[in-house]
């Protein structure tokens, strides 16, 4: 019995007690999903004190005497007041401050990651010439039935219904391959919880 | 009542069984399926071979242990894959519950290799925020992270002290089962034109495949698959890898059968039902024409 024959056998019992609701709701299943939810809100609370709290604010004011920390701290503090009912009115200073700042941040790379580029990379040259020239002139087709469905100021009727009913096939075909990626994950983390049990647990399949 | 009308009837826990099986069979008879590759795996599997050893590669441990099963080999194929060539990384762990498993992982594969930390390697741990952090390395390491995962402050690091932001490494790699690694296309790539790549879950990968067409990002890692076809590059480069990805596969692939198969039988189960159905509602309606 190796040292990680203890720790490897409670996973594979956790393992096993969330499996078994599968084939109907017990206690077993419940107690590990309580399990689970106090034991992830409890490490993450020990990290954030000692990554965060403990590494960016109490180290630096007290041991390095870095007093300018004092204000994101205040600030930091301000926001426990929606707790009271009296002084709530002031932690929306601090919630503006951070809201601003990451508007402001987020703003200019967000519009041009998601709109910029994603235009750029439609005006693309279109032929009949090459294979990427007809799959340019899809992508140029697709792109814009799918926005014209979500047009909504002319009927959807005639011709635009037509452009419409192609953008609405085209958002399903998407659809289609979003569903078949979340099969593929779901069935990629029950293999990976099988090589668990049947390798690092039980020792019956080696893998290198 | 036949068989086919029983199948929409059936108990869903036969198909978990029947999946089941399928999960575990192929693990002790490996089929050996061929992975073919894909040109955004081989897009960021190329990029780190066409670095020359000292450069630098910041792998980001965005998930948590849930999906361990999916990024776990990625994270630890691209890791292997920086150290068997000699590149320096650097690492961050900015999902809440991922610091402990980061370590574990960055610690074996280290050993593997007999690097350094603080030498080949620097661990620097959780910050909260992830998007305030990764815009924050833009301007300097030290702002988000003063010391590293272990306590260290980063200009005591003999790898750190001449790295100060983004135009100090070559590629971040965003290992990631959540929005964090929209976060790093946003603000390293665009904002600080740093060269990104993202090793995702399978759900995140379709929408991601936009940023991959846009040349936005310069490889894609999507799910298991991504991984096994890293692993499988890594391989036939003669490099040392892991064959729980490959070995994988053969159940994905086997399951993906049989879920066809469910949807199949489903589908005609449903219309031999909706069959039985109509005739028995055909039959009623003669039985109550003779009844006047």
């Amino acid at each position: 019995m190796n040292g990680e024959f203890i720790p490897h056998t409670v996973a594979a019992l956790f393992t096993l007690a969330i499996f078994s609701f599968l084939w109907k709701d017990n206690p077993l299943y419940k107690a590990a999903e309580s399990l689970a939810v106090g034991l992830s809100a409890g490490y993450f609370t020990v990290i954030l004190i000692r990554t965060s709290l403990m590494r960016t604010l109490i180290d630096p004011l007290f041991e390095e005497g870095q007093v300018l920390v004092i204000i994101p701290g205040i600030l930091g503090l301000l926001m426990y007041l929606r707790l009271t009912r009296r002084w709530t009115w002031i932690s929306r200073y601090p919630l503006a401050f951070y809201m601003g700042i990451a508007s402001g941040a987020a703003l200019s790379p967000t519009i041009l990651a998601y709109v910029v580029r994603q235009i750029e990379y439609t005006i693309v040259p279109m032929g009949f010439g090459s294979w990427e020239g007809i799959t340019n002139i899809l992508i140029v087709v697709m792109v814009f039935c799918s926005l014209f469905y979500f047009f909504f100021s002319v009927p959807h009727k005639g011709v635009f219904g037509g452009v419409s009913r192609i953008g609405i096939w085209v958002i399903m075909v998407a659809f289609g391959a979003q569903f078949g990626f979340t099969v593929m994950a779901r069935i990629s983390l029950l293999i990976g919880r099988v090589q668990f049990l049947l390798g690092d647990w039980l020792g019956l399949i080696h893998l290198e | 009542m036949s068989f086919l009308e029983k199948i929409p009837r059936l108990d869903r826990r036969v198909l978990y069984l029947l999946v089941a099986i399928a999960a575990v069979v192929p693990m002790f008879t490996p089929l050996g399926l061929p992975i073919p590759t894909s040109r955004e795996v081989e897009g960021l599997f190329d990029y780190i071979e066409e670095l020359g050893p000292g450069s630098t590669v910041l792998v980001a441990f965005d998930f948590d242990p849930q999906t361990v099963g999916e990024n776990g080999p990625q994270a630890s194929g691209v890791l292997r894959h920086c150290f068997e060539r000699d590149v320096n990384v650097l690492i961050t762990a900015l999902s809440q519950n991922a610091p402990g498993m980061a370590q574990e992982m960055i610690e074996t594969a280290a050993a593997e290799y007999d690097k350094v930390n603080g030498v080949d390697f620097c661990y620097l741990g959780y910050q909260p925020y992830p998007a305030i952090v990764i815009m924050s390395i833009g301007q300097n390491f030290r702002i988000p992270f003063p010391q590293d995962f272990y306590g260290t402050p980063l200009d005591s690091i003999p790898l750190m002290r001449a790295k100060q932001n983004y135009d100090d490494i070559d590629l971040v790699v965003s290992v990631a089962a959540g929005w964090v690694a929209e976060s790093w296309v946003t603000y390293a790539k665009e904002r600080y034109g740093c060269d990104v790549a993202l090793a995702v879950t399978a759900v995140q990968a379709a929408q991601y495949y936009t940023f991959w067409n846009a040349q936005q990002i310069v490889g894609l890692l999507p799910g298991l698959k991504g991984a096994a076809e890293y692993q499988a590059m890594m391989k036939g480069a003669g490099m040392s890898y892991t064959d729980a990805p490959l070995r994988g596969m053969d159940v994905q692939s086997i399951e993906h059968l049989l879920i066809i198969a469910f949807i199949v039988v489903g589908n005609v189960g449903f219309f031999a039902e909706r069959a039985r159905q109509r005739r028995e509602a055909a039959a009623a309606r003669a039985e109550r024409r003779g009844e006047r």
